[in-house]
């Protein structure tokens, strides 16, 4: 509380001139309409008709609006649903379990003064380099483990990300002055208890970005539900959105196929584009409501120099 | 530093004590692993039984299999399939599992779980069950299953001749069951009825081997169809894939579609220059050159157009004039919906070759529990009418009615009644699944009579067959300079095959640095490689 | 502070006693993970053998025939071995250095804003690029190059233009676009980051500067870039763990898969998946991944010494 008084009397000594923060305002604003533009087309494809698209391709002014698009959402709305909501379910508590055990860990390698703690980073940072690949995973999942097609197979391959610890863990040594760990170390508290109460409250922002970072690539993990899932109930979002589009992908790469009698079947079956559309724009809208939650956090890094906020 | 080298050391035993005991469970892993799999005979025990029929019913012990199939999953995919386990309870007391799979699935999931060393019961292979037949077979993914046929499935083994089977034999083993459906390439010319009526055009007259004999022609008709109906010029006057085999080239290949490795067919002889024993790189040749100007010039012309895969909906306007077609023996009224009626011309040369047979079958898993049972299945799958037309189209009622003169239709089913778009259950052709022969299907698609099928069988029996009929290449002699030339095929061949480029001359350059940079990686030793191991096997006969 | 003043010995006694009893909690701690990392990625790591067999699936991983280095040759009998060992390391140092300027600058330009709101809206909007897959990415690309329906070609028609330039086949254009592109795509979420980094700096060094009358360019040049540096220093060595892995997504789906671009677009990645096309082989794809790890090893260990000798505290080790 103290600090967030001191630091409104210092920034009201250290606003940005008012040229200098205009200058920044029009160069911002500008990259937001970057970001804006293609975001925009994606919003009008999935408007539009698929005859607009065969004929003109994507435009930002189609000849023909349609809702098409939304129809195949609205015909598979309980499948959309299921997907949403495990989705949700699973990217939140992965983030929870992760953030627990990395947490934990990135304190026990920032430990400068314990005798494994570099072994224990070799040990995590190792594994970022050398993997088996897809083939020995599949089997460790399915045969020995027997989490696939169930709700863990989302939650335990992915616990801990040797990237995000080693964040962590520079995080934690770069907030947490050593002289805090002495005193604390000099009044008797044990590690758990250094690590509940004085870690974990002094790093919350390198949690959020974490967390942040966690959610999303779990969020945006198609590959896992693709491989492992059968049950219709577990498909996550991604997945579902992917499946989609690869249908037009074998047709291009096996031309050869489109003039035989299968061939034509499966052209009947493409998704349209502007389904495709529809589907990023269900993708990407929640994560933009979540995402000011996790905002919170670095707001501090947002208001340093700022009146308001 | 002494103690970052001592935990180092550490890390890299506790690593290999690891490996180890990986390798120890892993040899201890007895071959089943699927759940409902009962004690399973070893195929010598089925020489025991006799080499009549299958078991009977009470001897069988219940048993679930699974079967993956490359095709598109529908919404009533499941209701079917208890139809099917009905049926097949009461025949062989037994169950599947199917398993409907888009092609993606097929290509990230099935080569992992292959690997894995999965039991996956029953597994399509081919182009759209996307698994190479030969290197799977290869690779031991299936079940050899030469003594099986002979046992369970004497009738699917009667449905191809010998030689045939000789052809699947890899390794002295025979793996997998090739579909009865067009095991030969029948290139078709499908045009628009009403618009070659309105231009005035002469169908009749129409005759031609391949799709590069038809530039003047189309050239021909798009000038017409650009006079008379200008406002259909946004679409290209023809649909289709560019590829060299089979629309354009009829040779025999070596390694699938590469075509670093092909033959001339006798009497077709479509590359001049080289006999039919003779193994030559087709990017090399003048015709493949010409082709590719060919190509340029047609897309130039707007005869194609190069991004034509996923611009689908240009299909049923009724402003294109032509398509391609592979393996149609007879050709529906309405192709590409009811604005316009399609119609047919078939190509003059009709050829088969050992590729062919490999581009849809089905194969059983190598660490199948059940694969006597799977067999049974497989023959009834190939041979009973009843259980070949509900794979196709699924429960009577339900998906299809029988009309007052007996024929099968969908109008007035329950599921099928409406849109094709919205059909529970319709799986057409369905090529992964076997033989087509014996399906029951509605007039509009395989004509009065039947007449489909019997074209089908007819063309079948009348095909080229080339000369290297049953010979398997072994490509690990030469794996990197294919996997070398791969790449480089796929660098330019598309841009060639769409005619993409924007001019002739560039189209020359183009084929030089590609036969250039094919040669710098290899591609005459892959040539060689073939030729030593034909004339071996040629010997070996 | 007693302690310290005791001999030497009893100093170090002490400690050593206090050491066993507090490692225990450590330990602890670290046990979730540890047991996570044995069982879910040294476990699998024995599958590497596979890089050194020829699979056979009747036989099994571990009792297939062992080929020794053939599975690797593949990487090297190519003309464009070179050519894709270049495009894959320069695009990442490419990457590595214009994604961190832009990130930082863009850090610091919202941090140092006047407006709150202003500065967490803008930043919102920067994260949403991120959350498209690879092949939408492709297809918005797609929308402006398009030969006959893009909307470069539609403008430089309207300039006037005669003939309509196939983008996908200019060699020039790629480069800076796909540098482009990946910019795009992940700025917005590092930036997040660098953020994080900057909110975490103690007031108490900002009030001291503005006593000693630092304008804010000369707060944001002796106080935050310097802070920034361990992050910066460990994200650099932990990309050059994959300095030798190309993103397929973008190599792959962005270029359309257009041959004529191939000698800037084709990376390690790519590579791997065409030539395996026909030969559909696991092993040779496990030595492929093999190979980009250990250089990917070499590398991390090199650049990590270096940086130590700069500044020991931004090292990993």
């Amino acid at each position: 509380m103290i600090m967030a008084k001191e630091a409104k009397h210092v920034n009201k000594l250290t606003l940005l001139s008012k040229g200098w923060n205009a200058v920044f305002v029009i160069i911002l604003f500008i990259i937001v309409l970057l970001v804006l533009i293609p975001m925009v087309l994606i919003a009008v494809v999935s408007l539009s008709s698929e005859m607009s698209i065969a004929n003109n391709g994507y435009s930002f002014f189609p000849s023909e609006w349609s809702l098409d698009g939304y129809r195949y959402l609205f015909k598979t709305g309980d499948q959309l649903a299921d997907s949403y909501l495990v989705t949700i379910f699973y990217s939140v508590t992965g983030t929870v379990m992760s953030l627990t055990a990395m947490t934990m860990y990135a304190y026990v390698i920032a430990q400068k003064k314990f005798r494994f703690s570099r072994a224990f980073t070799w040990l995590l940072f190792f594994t970022m380099l050398f993997g088996g690949g897809l083939v020995p995973s599949y089997i460790l999942n399915v045969r020995y483990l027997h989490i696939n097609d169930t709700i863990w197979i989302f939650l335990l391959p992915s616990l801990v990300n040797a990237y995000y610890t080693i964040i962590l863990r520079t995080f934690i040594r770069t907030t947490i002055p050593d002289t805090l760990f002495e005193a604390a170390r000099i009044d008797g508290a044990g590690h758990f208890r250094i690590f509940v109460s004085i870690v974990l409250p002094l790093f919350k922002t390198g949690i959020a970005t974490v967390g942040l970072f966690s959610l999303v690539s779990r969020w945006n993990d198609w590959f896992t539900g693709m491989l492992y899932i059968q049950n219709p109930k577990l498909i996550p979002l991604q997945t579902l959105l992917t499946k989609l589009q690869n249908t037009i992908d074998f047709l291009k790469q096996n031309a050869a196929i489109a003039g035989t009698p299968d061939g034509v079947a499966l052209l009947r079956t493409l998704p349209d584009e502007n389904m495709r559309m529809a589907c990023t724009m269900m993708v990407v809208l929640p994560i933009l409501f979540a995402y000011p939650f996790f905002q919170r956090y670095f707001v501090q890094g947002l208001t340093v120099g700022s009146i308001k906020g | 530093m002494k103690k970052l080298w001592t935990t180092r050391i550490l890390l890299y035993f506790i690593i290999l004590v690891m490996i180890f005991s990986l390798g120890a469970c892993s040899k201890g892993t007895p071959q089943a692993s699927k759940d409902g799999a009962t004690s399973a005979p070893k195929p010598s025990d089925a020489g025991g039984k006799g080499s009549e029929a299958p078991a009977k019913e009470e001897e069988l012990d219940f048993v679930t299999l699974d079967w993956y199939l490359g095709l598109t999953p529908m919404a009533d995919n499941q209701m079917v399939n208890d139809a099917v386990n009905e049926y097949l309870k009461e025949k062989i007391n037994a169950n599947v599992n199917i398993h409907y799979w888009e092609t993606k699935d097929w290509e990230a999931k099935m080569t992992t779980m292959i690997s894995a060393g999965q039991d996956l019961g029953i597994v399509g292979f081919g182009s759209q069950s996307k698994l190479d037949y030969v290197v799977q077979s290869r690779r031991g993914s299936f079940y050899p299953i030469t003594e099986l046929l002979d046992t369970y499935g004497a009738e699917t083994k009667a449905l191809f001749p010998d030689p045939i089977w000789e052809s699947m034999t890899i390794d002295g083993n025979i793996y997998g069951i090739p579909s009865l459906k067009d095991n030969c390439y029948i290139i078709s010319l499908i045009y628009n009825v009403e618009m070659a009526d309105a231009l005035g055009l002469d169908m009749e007259s129409v005759k031609y081997t391949n799709w590069r004999q038809l530039e003047p022609f189309l050239t021909e008709v798009a000038e017409k169809r650009h006079e008379k109906f200008p406002e259909y010029d946004e679409y290209p006057l023809t649909g289709g894939a560019a590829t060299e085999v089979p629309y354009n080239f009829a040779i025999e290949t070596f390694l699938n579609d590469s075509y670093l490795s092909v033959c001339n067919i006798d009497p077709f002889n479509d590359v001049a220059g080289y006999d039919d024993d003779t193994v030559f790189n087709l990017y090399a040749t003048d015709e493949y050159r010409e082709f590719a100007r060919s190509r340029q010039r047609m897309v130039e012309k707007n005869i194609f157009a190069y991004d034509y895969e996923g611009k689908s909906e240009w299909n049923y306007t009724g402003g294109m004039f032509a398509w391609v077609g592979w393996g149609y023996t007879y050709m529906q009224e309405h192709l590409w919906g009811d604005k316009f009626t399609t119609r047919m011309i078939v190509s003059d040369h009709i050829w088969t070759d050992t590729n062919n047979y490999f581009s849809a079958g089905t194969a059983i898993s190598a660490k199948c529990a059940e694969p006597e049972r799977a067999m049974m299945i497989l023959n009834l799958v190939n041979t009973d009418p009843e259980f070949a037309t509900m794979m196709r189209f699924g429960v009577e009622g339900k998906h299809y009615v029988m009309n007052d003169q007996g024929k099968m239709q969908f109008e007035g089913s329950e599921r099928n009644g409406g849109d094709r778009a919205d059909y529970g259950y319709y799986y057409w052709y369905a090529a992964p699944v076997g033989n087509l022969t014996i399906v029951n299907a509605p007039e509009s698609l395989i004509g009065p009579n039947g007449i489909m099928l019997t074209e089908m069988q007819r063309y079948n029996k009348e095909a080229v067959v080339p000369n290297h009929m049953g010979f398997v290449f072994d490509i690990n002699p030469v794996s990197n300079e294919i996997a070398a030339c791969t790449n480089v095929v796929m660098e330019y061949r598309d841009v060639l095959r769409n005619g993409q480029l924007g001019s002739q001359d560039e189209v020359d350059a183009t084929v030089d640095e590609f036969n250039e940079k094919l040669k710098a990686n290899g591609v005459d030793k892959i040539v060689t490689e073939v030729q030593s191991q034909i004339d071996a096997w040629k010997a070996g006969k | 502070m007693v302690m310290l003043q005791t001999g030497a010995n009893v100093r170090w006694k002490r400690r050593k006693k206090i050491f066993r009893k507090e490692d225990a909690a450590l330990y602890l701690m670290a046990l979730p993970t540890v047991i996570f990392l044995l069982i879910f990625c040294y476990l699998p790591m024995g599958g590497l053998v596979m890089a050194f067999q020829d699979l056979n699936i009747t036989k099994g991983i571990f009792s297939s025939p062992f080929v020794g280095l053939k599975n690797f040759e593949f990487l090297f009998s190519t003309t464009d071995a070179w050519v894709i060992t270049r495009n894959t390391v320069c695009y990442n140092l490419v990457f590595i250095v214009v994604n961190l300027v832009i990130s930082i600058s863009l850090a610091l330009m919202l941090s140092s804003l006047r407006s709150g709101r202003y500065a967490k809206t803008v930043q919102t909007v920067y994260m949403m690029p991120y959350f498209l897959s690879y092949a939408v990415v492709a297809i918005v690309v797609n929308a402006f190059l398009d030969r006959d329906d893009g909307l470069v070609n539609a403008i430089l028609k309207l300039t006037g233009e005669v003939g309509k330039t196939n983008w996908y086949h200019q060699i020039e254009v790629w480069p800076p676009l796909l540098v482009f592109v990946n910019a795009w795509k992940g700025v917005g979420y590092q930036t997040v980051l660098y953020l994080a980094v900057i909110s975490g700096i103690s007031i108490d060094y900002y009030e001291a500067a503005v006593l000693d009358g630092a304008s804010k360019f000369q707060q944001a040049r002796y106080i935050t870039i310097p802070h920034l540096r361990y992050i910066v220093g460990i994200s650099l060595i932990l990309s050059m763990s994959s300095i030798f892995r190309g993103d397929f997504g973008l190599f792959y789906n962005v270029p359309m898969n257009q041959g004529k671009i191939y000698p800037v677009t084709d990376v390690i990645d790519t590579y791997i998946y065409r030539a395996l096309t026909y030969l559909n082989n696991v092993g040779m794809s496990t030595a492929a991944g093999l190979y980009q790890s250990v250089v990917g090893f070499v590398l991390v260990l090199i650049v990590n010494k270096i940086v130590n000798r700069i500044d020991p505290d931004s090292a990993m080790f």
